[in-house]
């Protein structure tokens, strides 16, 4: 994962998450469900048809880490994930990274902040 | 003029050839419009197929600049990211490539539009029965300014209608782009 979200424009929330495993070659109604599941999971319910631009920057971030999320093995980098945002969200998302952390079942490596 | 354009857009996917044929490309620009619409008639003979071939020629170029620098000017992150992910080159062109170089190739398209109708009316010029072209010709030989200017604005008015048509579809083919504030409102 990016330090820019690095989402896809021309792509909604729920296309970008699922992108990462459509590339991979994951029938594409698999990946859909997987990361319609995951973005739920990360409290965007609801925005899976808003493209990046209709999104703030914090919920950028987390479809950009479900895409990750999904499309990574066991091992996810995070270059400074949250590095792009303001101190207030950045502190809620790390608060919620921490609290997500566990039920992900996978080992990750944060380049600070 | 649709020949010439899609031409112009099959063409343009052979990323690969594109390099080698660049160079061939811009001397095909520098031949003289002129010089090479008469020889078009000479070998193809008279009727629709000079003609498209002129405004081909001349439409395709800006369409096949302006889609390879979308091409090569793809986010260099996004590239990088997906290769992370798995993409094959192949995936790659079609998910994220060549969709970020629709913009581009429209802004190409755009300018081809108001090439396509002055290379159809030159070619009209060359050879033609019933034609704008001809049209403009005569009124020119027989000194009726009025006439000529007539001619002139419904030429204006085609070029404009055109490349409203080519905006209307770009407004239709790429939404996000104008949505995110980068294309013109």
């Amino acid at each position: 994962m990016l330090q820019r979200d690095a989402l896809v424009p021309w792509l909604t929330a729920l296309e970008n998450a699922a992108s990462g495993l459509e590339v991979q070659g994951v029938p594409r109604k698999v990946a859909r469900s997987q990361a319609k599941e995951l973005l739920r999971k990360f409290g965007l319910a609801g925005f899976e048809d808003a493209y990046p631009h209709a999104l703030s920057g914090g919920m950028r971030q987390r479809v950009a880490f479900a895409r990750s999320t999904l499309a990574s093995g066991h091992l996810l980098l995070l270059d400074e994930p949250f590095g792009a945002l303001d101190a207030l969200t950045r502190l809620s998302l790390h608060r919620w990274l921490l609290a997500t952390w566990r039920s992900l079942g996978k080992t990750g490596i944060v380049l600070h902040s | 003029m649709a020949t010439g354009l899609i031409t112009a857009v099959l063409l343009d996917f052979t990323p690969l050839l594109q390099r080698a044929l660049y160079p061939l490309l811009v001397a095909s620009q520098a031949i003289p419009i002129i010089a090479i619409a008469p020889l078009f008639v000479l070998w193809f003979g008279f009727g629709l197929l000079p003609k498209v071939l002129v405004v081909t020629l001349v439409c395709f170029f800006p369409v096949t600049v302006a889609t390879y620098d979308g091409l090569r000017g793809t986010d260099p992150e996004l590239i990088k990211l997906y290769r992370t992910f798995g993409a094959k080159t192949w995936s790659l062109f079609w998910r994220i490539r060549l969709p970020s170089a629709l913009p581009s190739f429209f802004s190409g398209l755009r300018i081809a539009a108001t090439y396509a109708v002055v290379g159809a009316i030159f070619s009209e010029y060359i050879e033609a029965f019933t034609s704008l072209g001809i049209f403009l010709q005569d009124a020119q030989h027989s000194f009726r300014t009025a006439l000529v200017f007539g001619i002139v604005i419904v030429t204006a008015l085609l070029s404009i209608a055109l490349f409203l048509a080519v905006h209307l579809v770009e407004r239709l083919c790429i939404p996000w782009y104008f949505a995110s504030g980068r294309g013109r409102k």
